[in-house]
């Protein structure tokens, strides 16, 4: 009953709804969109260094430093930030949210050690804790996966767990108690889906995050590989190449831009369409 | 404390046994009555209960050696200032208290002690067998759950029934609290509903597992004079219907007009108790004399306005040494400052604690 209303209050919502078509595209465009490109990831064009998108060429987004087609690479670095950036929302939503919760409503000693184990993973330095994952877990991909997942919950952990510590003064988690609900039931019933709208606006938040938290990885050689690409990657070398060749940074900018800007719309319209009051 | 050792003994000597059969009776049927020699039968036995907070500084004692009992079918106003402990004396019966607090005594409910009582046990009975009316309905209703949810989830810790089930189980509890278009209201949110349909809903919440005792702290605080008269009817109704009704408020009005049985307290202890009419008509403790001065009446003498009781309630922290109200007394005496009278009773079948009306408890 109110998860259909939720759901067509969604579909009813064109900003939502655009961000979910825009959302849609990306994706597709992730998944078979190198099928657009006559050229593949590391073809090399030795008299095409850092020139300017040229449509005919197939060149469409120009190419980049090394003489590589840009759109192609945009097209498949699409793939390694949207996964890293879905990731880490879904960790900080799952392992952030439940922490934080839990911390929030048992309170007391309990409250203290969980978050005392968050400062302390908040404290460690990222570089060093990265150095740490690469030497036992190694060099791949998941090592992002695990080295964003352990620490972009924290944010989430926090926010949460002061939500939670409010919400369970109010009166009506107190009548709940007096009609016979256990904690359990408190926690699923009552906490959690009044915690929804910060929740799905610090997911959000984790997104661009975990990005460009990528990125640097993987400038720093832990990530992904040449010549596997992603979207932080490209900025970041377009970023370098900003005066000369702006296109190696509009392009990429621009559809992580979009993505996000997309993210945030249906996020929005989510939290509105599941929210009664509005 | 040797609080009101007797007060529980109550009979209903018109009618017999005839209050058994609450609701049926009409005004004089719902007086408190109790099978035959059943001292300790009482479905609600407080005795001697304290409630003290640990604070940053120092203890508040909220409830302090409150002794009370309520038969079936009763119905006890506990009235007096902010601060007086009525409200937690509500809570600490219902096991709704916070960390800090240290709660003594005992609770008797249907012949078991719910202090200590396992909270699974406590569970169980909170909701099915004693339920909560709380004082704003604003905040009481959780604002992301629809009238069917908030009234569904009761059901579901406690019977464990279907979604559909559920459904008409609420349906037929909105329409016992008079519900206005009540099909419609399951699937409205709190936030949709006014301040009355609301605090329908949450005596809709508390009264659906039929419970023996509903506890209403302050329940028409939070609503409009009008809407108030309506709850009132609404609690009277279940009243009516076999439900012991224990409210707390510091209306005195609603007192008269919904309670056998009154209990003024003040800074955390009984002052007087007895039979609602007996004390509005002769109240013998100086505060309630006072509480019942300070109401406002239309016959009132606009250029000779009533009066308040002068002075502040007294601070938890700081009470004084005697009894807590004698810096306020009208006819405080020199032992009052030193000693705090105990709670005896009196021929009308009630107590009072005050050395005015109880002179053999002075110190010789």
């Amino acid at each position: 009953m109110t998860r259909d209303t939720s759901w067509r209050r969604l579909a009813r919502n064109p900003m939502a709804m655009g961000g979910v078509v825009v959302l849609t595209l990306i994706v597709l465009l992730a998944l078979f969109g190198s099928g657009l490109s006559v050229h593949a990831i590391d073809d090399v064009f030795w008299d095409r260094i850092s020139a300017p998108p040229d449509v005919e060429a197939g060149f469409y987004f120009g190419t980049d430093a090394n003489g590589r087609d840009l759109f192609v690479r945009t097209v498949l670095g699409a793939r390694v930030s949207l996964l890293v950036g879905l990731a880490a929302s879904l960790i900080s939503l799952v392992i952030g949210v439940a922490y934080g919760a839990v911390a929030g409503f048992w309170g007391g000693h309990v409250d203290s050690v969980m978050m005392r184990i968050v400062d302390i993973l908040y404290s460690l330095p990222f570089v060093f804790f990265v150095i740490l994952l690469t030497v036992y877990v190694g060099r791949s991909l998941s090592t992002i996966f695990i080295t964003i997942g352990a620490v972009i919950w924290l944010d989430m952990a926090r926010i949460v767990r002061g939500q939670t510590l409010a919400l369970k003064q109010r009166e009506f988690v107190e009548a709940a108690r007096a009609f016979g609900a256990t904690n359990r039931r408190i926690l699923v019933s009552h906490i959690i889906p009044n915690l929804l709208g910060p929740v799905i606006i610090s997911m959000l938040l984790v997104i661009p995050d975990a990005i460009l938290t990528e990125s640097f990885l993987s400038f720093l050689g832990l990530g992904v590989q040449e010549p596997n690409t992603s979207w932080g990657v490209l900025i970041g070398e377009g970023a370098q190449s900003m005066t000369e060749a702006p296109w190696m940074l509009l392009f990429p900018g621009a559809f992580l831009a979009v993505t996000l800007l997309a993210f945030n719309f249906f996020g929005d319209g989510l939290r509105d369409a599941l929210d009664p009051k509005e | 404390m040797a609080h009101s050792d007797g007060i529980g003994t109550r009979r209903d000597n018109s009618l017999g046994g005839a209050g058994l059969r609450a609701g049926v009776a009409g005004n004089a049927g719902r007086d408190a009555s109790v099978p035959e020699g059943a001292t300790g039968r009482q479905l609600l036995d407080v005795s001697n209960l304290s409630t003290r907070f640990q604070t940053p500084h120092g203890v508040v004692t909220a409830v302090d050696g409150v002794s009370f009992s309520l038969a079936a079918g009763g119905s006890l106003g506990i009235v007096g200032e902010s601060g007086s402990g009525k409200s937690q004396t509500l809570f600490s019966i219902m096991g709704l208290l916070p960390f800090n607090a240290e709660i003594q005594g005992s609770v008797r409910f249907e012949g078991r002690e719910l202090i200590d009582l396992a909270p699974v046990a406590l569970n169980k009975l909170r909701g099915e067998r004693l339920a909560m009316v709380f004082q704003d309905p604003m905040t009481a209703l959780n604002p992301y759950l629809t009238v069917e949810r908030q009234l569904s989830e009761v059901l579901q810790y406690h019977r464990g029934l279907s979604r559909r089930q559920a459904r008409a189980e609420a349906l037929l509890a909105l329409q016992r609290v008079h519900m206005p278009e009540s099909a419609r209201q399951l699937d409205r949110y709190p936030h949709q509903l006014s301040g009355g349909m609301r605090q329908r809903v949450v005596i809709a919440m508390a009264m659906i597992g039929s419970p023996a005792l509903l506890l209403a702290d302050e329940p028409t605080t939070a609503l409009d004079v009008t809407i108030q008269a309506d709850i009132l009817d609404l609690l009277a109704e279940q009243r009516e219907a076999g439900t012991a009704i224990v409210l707390v408020t510091h209306d005195l009005g609603v007192v008269a007009r919904l309670c056998d049985r009154v209990m003024v307290m003040y800074a955390g202890r009984v002052v007087e108790e007895g039979w609602t009419r007996e004390v509005f008509s002769h109240p013998r403790d100086p505060y309630t004399v006072g509480l019942l001065a300070a109401i406002p009446r239309l016959d009132d003498d606009l250029c000779n306005p009533r009066k308040p009781i002068d002075g502040q309630p007294p601070d938890l922290l700081a009470l004084p040494e005697g009894c807590a109200f004698a810096p306020r007394c009208f006819c405080v005496r020199e032992i009052c400052r030193r000693k705090s009278p105990k709670l005896l009773e009196h021929d009308r079948d009630g107590a009072v604690a005050c050395y005015r009306e109880n002179p053999e408890a002075l110190p010789s």
